[in-house]
């Protein structure tokens, strides 16, 4: 089980940013990825968090998932999760739109 | 006029939606014609659609490589006959033979057209000797369109906006509905001609493709009136399961290719029996674009076979490999690929890292994934649909390569471009301004905005989960009458009960994947029913659609096309014969697929 800790924000509504945890089954030896683990949090945990999905090509190559894992910038579908803990924030806040999700 | 429920009104002559390789090709060529072009897109320009997924390359033929695109080493035995005639072939003759033509015909300009930008993008796109091919790399496919469209300043461009339907004005079409991702704004297009650019569809839960291809123009061409064709054929190629970090990669169908990954490895399934290709195939040349249906069918149906159990697994097992064998097939691997990646990598792929993992285990999972719909909106030689105003090019288009796609998606989706933006801008030239029917804006909103009505319901993600398993079991490579009509029954149980009770967890319009989601599977369960049921009608083998209950290819019965159409809320299903303008349907039966090819092959 990974604890993932995810920055949530609507702009629209909260005045401050909050973060979320959630418990996820991540099996090491599988070898997820952030990318793997937002779906599994939006699919099965919390249908309300944004992140970037739209047009996602999930093998590194459109470079559009940005997100700060661990206070890193990466590309959610290309880093494999080999942490206990990750905490998740948009790479840039002053570009948020909600959640994850940012607009540049 | 005003709209209650729009936030933006956009005016064009001509509007593209897309924007991959068929939509930049479109625009461009509608905006040389003197049209004001806006082309709309989910994705961002060079950044999306199959067309930056791709694994290697496209090609022409060799008198047009050399005269219009300047590769003096081109082979010039290739001729634009040899281009027909494969594609026609390959296709087991459902081809639209008018489609062929113009292909054959006009790619050269179009493919000129792109390779120029490639070079002003320095990217770099390798003429490979003697034959007519160009490889590269997805991203530098998609830096050169960026750079077409960079070249273009003139076209308006918007992006991360997905067009939801095409508006028609008594069956003329006069624009479309389009959501903002980012905002949710509700966006409305009127135009004097729509080119319709989006792409294939991609039916299955194991993805090689990128998330865009949930069928939206084919559903959105089929809503406007536009006849689809051939949705039973969907191509398939080896990609990666596991682990998680490498599924969905093209790496092991890259490994199939011996120049790039000279290694003999054994195929195994899922319980570790080695699955052979009988010897007879061997006749069929390994460079030949028949060998994919070759190993989709062996490996299929062994996989067919043993689904219930392992699901869509089979390993490529290195067991018997020495380590200087793998190293070295591994050394040449990267080193082929570094012209365009990261030197060790493949697109996300650390390939020292996969590497070890094959040392270590000896083996990768892999199952088939769908890599191309030959299925999609009926055209004629001009691309038009059929509707006034309403066009189509790329793979969201049929008509080119019937039951299986023998020749390039990437010079099909630049010569359609080419002519459709030709096409629609004469037109627009012509046209009146079209009447916007503000009942049709109404209902399409409506249509959209109801999930955020319903307080409880089920989540669109969950629905687009169902019809993919859906399709994984019943509607995959290998087929039987028993699983296709599951299929259908099952889509027609989400379409009644699932999609008419859709709810969000979140009632924020910004940038709600879930809300979007709910879109999108409105068109992809359209394109998988209208698959599934073509392919449960269809009793025979033919190209990529397998039945294990009906393995003869029937040229007697079935040389012909499934097409669908709306008939008020049904689907009315139909057949033709392909549009034959020189070489004539052949007869007779075969005993399978593969003894096809081979009966056929040239000598
Ligand atoms: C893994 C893989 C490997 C391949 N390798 C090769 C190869 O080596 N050689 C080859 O010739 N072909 C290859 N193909 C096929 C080829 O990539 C495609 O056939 C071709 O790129 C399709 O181009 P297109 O412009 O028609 O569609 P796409 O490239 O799929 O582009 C569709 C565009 O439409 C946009 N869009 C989708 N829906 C909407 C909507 N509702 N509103 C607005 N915009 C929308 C998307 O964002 C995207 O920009 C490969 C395909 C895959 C998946």
């Amino acid at each position: 089980m990974v604890k993932v800790k995810v920055y949530r924000k609507d702009p629209s509504v909260d005045e401050q940013a909050y973060f979320k945890e959630y418990d996820v089954p991540v099996k090491k030896e599988e070898k997820w990825t952030v990318m793997d683990v937002l779906d599994y949090i939006s699919r099965n945990l919390d249908g309300s968090l944004s992140y970037y999905r739209h047009s996602a090509c999930c093998q590194g190559i459109c470079a559009r998932c940005v997100v700060k894992v661990n206070g890193k910038p990466a590309l959610a579908c290309a880093r494999t999760v080999v942490e206990d803990e990750l905490i998740l924030e948009p790479s840039r806040e002053d570009k948020l739109v909600k959640d994850l999700v940012i607009q540049v | 006029m005003s709209y209650s429920n729009i936030d933006r009104i956009v005016k064009t002559d001509v509007l593209v939606i897309g924007g991959a390789g068929a939509a930049v090709s479109a625009a461009v060529s509608a905006y040389e014609k003197g049209a004001k072009v806006t082309m709309v897109s989910k994705g961002k320009v060079g950044r999306s659609g199959n067309t930056i997924m791709i694994g290697g390359g496209f090609g022409i033929d060799g008198e047009s490589a050399k005269k219009i695109c300047g590769e003096e080493a081109a082979d010039l035995n290739y001729t634009k006959d040899d281009v027909f005639e494969s594609v026609v072939k390959n296709s087991f003759y459902l081809s639209d033979q008018n489609i062929a033509e113009q292909f054959a015909e006009e790619s050269p300009y179009a493919v000129k057209q792109c390779i120029d930008w490639a070079r002003n993008a320095k990217q770099i796109f390798q003429f490979i000797p003697p034959a007519t091919l160009w490889n590269t790399s997805g991203r530098s496919f998609g830096n050169a369109l960026a750079r077409g469209m960079k070249e273009n300043p003139g076209v308006d461009v918007m992006e991360d906006v997905i067009v939801v339907d095409v508006l028609l004005d008594d069956g003329v079409a006069v624009g479309a509905i389009g959501v903002e991702v980012y905002s949710g704004e509700i966006i409305l297009f009127e135009a004097k001609a729509v080119i319709i650019g989006t792409g294939g569809y991609q039916p299955y839960s194991l993805k090689n493709s990128i998330s865009d291809m949930t069928g939206d123009g084919i559903a959105m061409g089929y809503r406007a009136g536009a006849k689809i064709a051939d949705m039973e054929f969907l191509l398939f190629i080896p990609t990666a399961v596991e682990p998680y970090n490498l599924r969905g990669s093209i790496v092991p169908y890259l490994f199939t290719v011996p120049v790039f990954f000279p290694m003999i490895y054994k195929i195994t399934d899922g319980d570790g029996n080695e699955i052979e290709i009988p010897e007879k195939c061997n006749k069929v040349p390994g460079a030949s674009k028949m060998m994919k249906i070759i190993l989709s069918y062996y490996w299929g149906k062994s996989i067919y076979e043993s689904y219930d159990e392992h699901g869509n697994c089979m390993y490529y097992d290195f067991s018997h490999c020495t380590e200087e064998e793998i190293e070295e097939a591994f050394e040449g691997f990267a080193n082929h690929f570094s012209t365009w990646h990261k030197k060790g990598t493949y697109n996300r792929i650390d390939l020292e890292e996969l590497k070890a993992t094959v040392l270590r285990d000896r083996k990768i999972k892999v199952g088939l994934g769908c890599e191309y719909s030959m299925g999609g909106i009926v055209i004629d030689e001009n691309m038009s649909t059929g509707v006034p105003g309403l066009f189509a090019a790329g793979e969201v288009t049929s008509g080119l390569f019937g039951a299986f796609r023998g020749g390039d998606g990437l010079t099909e989706m630049l010569a359609h471009g080419f002519r459709a933006g030709k096409s629609a801008a004469e037109y627009a030239e012509d046209a009146a301004e079209g009447k916007i029917d503000s009942q049709q804006v109404d209902s399409i909103v409506e249509t959209i905005m109801e999930p955020f009505k319903r307080d409880e319901g089920v989540s669109p993600y969950k629905v687009q989960e169902k019809i993919e398993t859906a399709a994984d079991r019943g509607f995959n490579f290998f087929r039987d009458e028993e699983g296709l009509a599951n299929t259908v029954k099952t889509y027609e149980k989400i379409r009644e009960d699932m999609i008419p009770n859709m709810a969000l967890s979140s009632k924020s319009r910004k940038y709600n994947f879930q809300w979007i989601t709910s879109i999108l599977v409105r068109n992809l369960i359209l394109c998988n029913e209208v698959g599934a049921r073509a392919a449960q009608m269809r009793k025979e083998s033919r190209g990529c659609h397998m039945r294990v209950d009906y393995p003869e290819v029937n040229n007697d019965e079935w040389l012909v096309k499934i097409e669908a159409q709306q008939e008020g809320d049904e689907i009315k299903i139909s057949t033709r014969k392909p549009v034959v303008t020189r070489k004539p349907l052949p007869k007779g039966k075969f005993k399978s697929i593969p003894d096809y090819i081979l009966d056929t092959l040239e000598d």
